[in-house]
């Protein structure tokens, strides 16, 4: 899988098929959004969803640092879908999860769900600043240059009587929007109000296309 | 189980009926019995299930409840449930339930008559529990419903009649398969009881009546003796190579109306229903009453329009197939189709609209909007000329519907797996099921069924220690009742004209709109405003034409009978002289250029045209079996080293456009096409997903109403496609992709009509290089460009595509 790069802040970034960031010059690996154990939070509530989302984000994740070898991995928060998630998890997912933190820098930002590291010891930031570019779970829709996570964005679009709906990168001059990495994590259209006050004529997206990243024309975003 | 007999006599009834008020109430009318009405009193004494086969307006429903008016026990000291009646519509509930009460009334019999459904009150509801109607009117949905009760088992064991009304519609669909399930259980209760099934004229009455019982059942059938009187629109004017608005005739359709009295015009789509209403407006100057109904508008708008029908208010009801099923107007005098008919059934019952009194002959008009449905229309006369009907295609009991019913037996009592087996398997559609596969079913409603055992702590189903299998808590009972029912539609939005709701519209016509863009809809232009959580917001356009005239909105399928019956015509010149002139030469011209399709050939064409090589097969399969075989000729011809660009198709052919001459025809049609190319595309396919999301939803994996929050169906869309992912990663051998390959043999997949047709026709492909486009493949290929249908091969040619265009939208 070919990695797509793009200039923020005038730095080279590397955006993966994937759906992760890889920062070359830092060797710095960026992902948002697992929401580990979110098939089981709805099997509490007795919706049987199949049971095999976290395996499947743990190893989509295993895979991208191998492929990237990276100094650091930044998750950008909401690792786990709700407080309880550790609890459920199951106990050999645990042990790969863990053993992945421990091979590899982790630093984990904290997100909307992420108290039930607290009994681990994890430090978790609120959070993260490299040279000038700050980490966090939710932007903060200012001007200070940051790269995060929260919102899920995709697109949903016809493009030649064909129905595209995909996760996206949303990249404006002073923010990167990344889309959920998570196996069953849903997404926002970016056409939802959420998104008004970051997408303006000068907003790209980076969408994810049967492996691959192509680069929405900036028509898209004048015509929403 | 105790089997009460319950006697009844002919004589007895007879003598009844002689003596009874209703009979006076006939003759007072100036009526008389119908002879079939005569005969329901002879044949149920002798069995417990009758098929009442008739056409409209011979008095079928009285028919069905005359053995209940004449058997109940007028001086019963305790209220108890008598007679059960279930139609497919709500709205047919309560117009059968308004004709049945007026002689009760006019008679002042004592009989309770009430309805159930989806709309009544909860009020009413608990009252029907403790104090039961005599005679209880209802839908399936209700029914199943009822029967997830405890006190299912009370409630309903005095039945003596259960009558099925339009029996025909529940033959080969997911809402028969849970109807067909309940009344298996619900004879386990009513040990005794009678069954009616009443229904239109169909094919093959037997299968109908294996769908009514398991043991035998006598049949009832009443003939029309009368042929309706069809008239063809004769243009005048050139006729339309391809497009459906039927826009060449609106002045003539116009004419018809006049003096003529009352008049339904039937369309074939939503869209197309807009687009007459509208030009037909534009044309009023007589100022006449015209309306529009479709399944769409908001409710309150349809009960209106149904009001001022019955009470004969309007002139003329432009309609889809939401007027086809048997509420009864008031006279109407002319019936209008305009659009191809598709099918013999939806006609004859259409056209039957017109007249419902017994032995007059329909009046009906119909209007082809171009070619090849000027060839459909003919040949749809001639087969219903010659008493012609549609097969009703075989379906197998779906997998998902069962894991629902299964669900809801638990929530009602505790059940021995091997004895619930037996009740399944003894229905029609469940007959061929295996007993390892209910016992899937049954897991997956316990905990969700998966290979990999992660679910411990909780189930939905629990295993009592005498082995009989109940619902866990009553939490599970509630969140049965309120996902219950197996018609699954596209997600939609309402429409919203300030505060008011015009009705509702798919989700995917409408994302597809930019701010601004005008379409019509409610006979109104209206502008795209924004959308809001399920609320599409618009204003009234000032533009008399809008941008966009047609929305999807229910494409019906060409049936396999008259798809016959359209070859028949081409390839018997006998049948052309009665076509118009335009018509005939343009037969004529296929003949001498190229062959004639024919009822036993199958003819492919190949000819250069704008720089490409088309591929034509003029299949006659119907719109999805030809799309399905356009996804898998890409495949094989791009194998082939064809490369192939794309395909269009309508219900008549299909055209592949390659860059390469196609050779070896036979080879790329070969019926081993069904399964080598069939399977892998079912891996890629996005309409699997299409179909997946309705099979979470009717099996219960996801919800789409959770107690207290009603999710909008964008989410549970797009949940349902991660579920699929995951499922055919991991899991591939779960029961519901097992639902998702026996689902795609049908509807709009239609792989099984595919395998047959080109199973029976590799012997008679008849294959013709010509130098240009032949006459018959021109309006297959000039739908393309009107209606901009262009498939691309895949995902990696999509692809390309985007990249050399840098992904303009617009």
């Amino acid at each position: 899988m070919k990695f797509y790069n793009i200039k923020f802040a005038n730095e080279n970034f590397e955006i993966s098929p994937f759906g992760a960031i890889f920062w070359p010059n830092e060797e710095i690996l960026i992902v948002s959004d697992l929401h580990l154990e979110k098939g089981s939070s709805y099997y509490q509530r007795g919706t049987f969803l199949p049971p095999y989302d976290t395996f499947d984000t743990i190893n989509r994740l295993e895979e991208i640092i191998k492929q990237t070898y990276p100094k650091k991995v930044l998750l950008l928060g909401d690792t786990m879908h709700d407080k309880n998630g550790l609890l459920r998890m199951p106990n050999k997912m645990k042990e790969k999860f863990f053993s992945l933190l421990e091979k590899w820098s982790f630093v984990l930002i904290s997100g909307n769900h992420d108290e039930e590291f607290k009994g681990y010891d994890l430090k978790l930031f609120p959070s993260f600043k490299i040279r000038k570019i700050t980490f966090r779970h939710q932007s903060s829709f200012d001007e200070t240059t940051e790269i995060s996570g929260h919102f899920h964005p995709v697109i949903n679009t016809k493009f030649k009587g064909v129905r595209i709906r995909t996760p996206c990168f949303l990249v404006t001059e002073n923010k990167i929007i990344l889309p959920s990495f998570g196996t069953f994590t849903g997404g926002l259209d970016i056409k939802n109000d959420a998104f008004k006050d970051i997408i303006s004529k000068n907003t790209s997206a980076y969408i994810i296309y049967n492996q691959q990243i192509i680069n929405l024309n900036s028509n898209y975003f004048s015509n929403l | 189980m105790i089997n009460k007999s319950h006697k009844i006599e002919y004589k007895e009834l007879y003598s009844k009926l002689k003596s009874h008020p209703i009979n006076q109430w006939i003759t007072d009318k100036g009526w008389q019995w119908f002879p079939h009405q005569i005969q329901i009193l002879k044949s149920i004494e002798k069995n417990n299930s009758i098929l009442v086969q008739s056409p409209t307006g011979t008095g079928k429903t009285l028919t069905g409840f005359l053995p209940s008016l004449l058997n109940f026990n007028y001086q019963r000291k305790k209220p108890k449930l008598d007679t059960l009646y279930v139609s497919p519509l709500k709205a047919l509930t309560i117009d059968i339930h308004r004709n049945i009460s007026k002689p009760i009334k006019e008679l002042n019999l004592s009989i309770n008559l009430e309805t159930r459904t989806g709309d009544t009150s909860q009020n009413i509801k608990s009252r029907q529990i403790k104090n039961p109607p005599d005679f209880l009117m209802t839908t399936p949905e209700s029914l199943a419903l009822l029967l997830s009760n405890q006190f299912a088992s009370t409630f309903f064991k005095d039945l003596e009649f259960v009558i099925i009304d339009e029996i025909h519609t529940f033959l080969n669909n997911k809402r028969g398969d849970l109807l067909s399930l309940n009344l298996a259980r619900l004879f386990q209760i009513a040990t005794g009881a009678k069954r009616i099934g009443l229904s239109a004229t169909i094919k093959t009455p037997s299968f109908a009546m294996n769908w009514l019982s398991p043991d035998k059942t006598d049949l009832i059938q009443i003939k029309n003796e009368v042929s309706p009187n069809i008239e063809i629109f004769q243009p005048d004017k050139r006729i339309p190579w391809s497009g459906h608005t039927g826009i060449h005739a609106i002045s003539e359709i116009y004419k018809k109306l006049l003096g003529i009295g009352k008049t339904i015009i039937f369309v074939n789509t939503r869209g197309q229903a807009e687009f007459v209403f509208h030009e037909l407006w534009n044309n009023n100057i007589k100022k006449y009453k015209i309306a529009i109904h479709h399944g769409s508008l908001d409710l309150e708008l349809r009960k209106k329009v149904e009001t001022k029908m019955s009470q004969g208010i309007l002139d003329c009801v432009v309609a889809t197939s939401s007027l086809d099923l048997g509420i009864d107007w008031a006279e109407i005098d002319l019936v209008i189709q305009i659009g191809a008919p598709k099918g013999l059934n939806r006609l004859i019952q259409r056209i039957g609209r017109s007249n419902h009194r017994y032995n007059q002959p329909s009046k009906a008009f119909l209007v082809p909007t171009n070619r090849f449905e000027y060839l459909e229309c003919f040949a749809a006369t001639n087969a219903i000329k010659k008493n012609f009907l549609d097969d009703i295609p075989v379906k197998k009991g779906a997998l998902d519907v069962l894991a629902q019913y299964v669900y809801g037996t638990a929530c009602s009592e505790s059940f021995e797996p091997k004895k619930l087996y037996n009740i399944v398997s003894s229905t029609a559609p469940y007959k061929h099921l295996s007993f390892e596969n209910f016992l899937r079913v049954v897991n997956f409603v316990k905990d969700g069924g998966y290979a990999l055992k992660n679910y411990e702590k909780y189930k939905r189903l629990k295993i009592l220690e005498n082995g009989q299998i109940t619902v866990n808590s009553k939490a599970d009972i509630r969140r049965y009742k309120m996902n219950i029912g197996t018609i699954i539609e596209a997600p939609m939005l309402n429409i919203k004209l300030k505060n008011r709701t015009l009705g509702k519209i798919e989700e995917n016509f409408i994302i597809n709109l930019s701010i601004g863009d005008t379409f019509i809809f409610g006979g109104e232009v209206l502008e795209f405003q924004k959308i809001e959580g399920l609320n599409v917001y618009v204003k009234k356009s000032k533009n008399k034409e809008s941008k966009i005239t047609v929305y999807a909105g229910g494409r019906l399928p060409l049936s396999t009978e008259l798809s016959k019956s359209v070859r028949e015509l081409i390839g018997n010149k006998n049948y052309w002289k009665n076509l118009p002139t335009q018509i005939q030469d343009w037969l004529f011209y296929q003949e001498r250029q190229s062959i004639l399709p024919n009822p036993n050939n199958m003819v492919v064409e190949i000819f250069p045209y704008k720089k490409r090589f088309y591929t034509v097969i003029h299949s006659f399969l119907g719109w999805n079996a030809n799309q399905t075989l356009g996804f898998l000729l890409l495949r094989r011809m791009k194998r082939a080293g064809f490369r192939p660009m794309g395909f269009s198709m309508n219900d008549y052919g299909l055209a592949v456009w390659s860059f390469k001459k196609p050779q070896n025809v036979n080879a790329l049609l070969d019926n081993d096409i069904v399964f080598e190319e069939f399977e892998e595309w079912l891996q890629d396919t996005p309409l699997l997903k299409r179909l997946f999301r309705d099979i979470a939803l009717i099996s219960g994996l996801v919800e789409k109403r959770i107690p207290g929050s009603e999710k909008t169906g964008k989410q549970v869309l797009f949940s349902t496609d991660l579920i699929y992912e995951v499922l055919t990663k991991y899991d591939p051998k779960h029961i519901l992709l097992e639902a998702v390959k026996e689902d795609a043999m049908d509807g709009f997949i239609d792989g099984s009509r595919l395998r047959e047709t080109l199973h029976s026709m590799r012997e008679n492909i008849e294959v013709k290089y010509l130098d240009q486009i032949s006459p018959l493949s021109l309006p297959i290929i000039l739908d393309v460009t009107k209606e901009n249908i262009g498939y691309s091969i895949g995902k990696d040619d999509i692809l390309a595509e985007m990249q050399e265009q840098n992904f303009l939208i617009k």
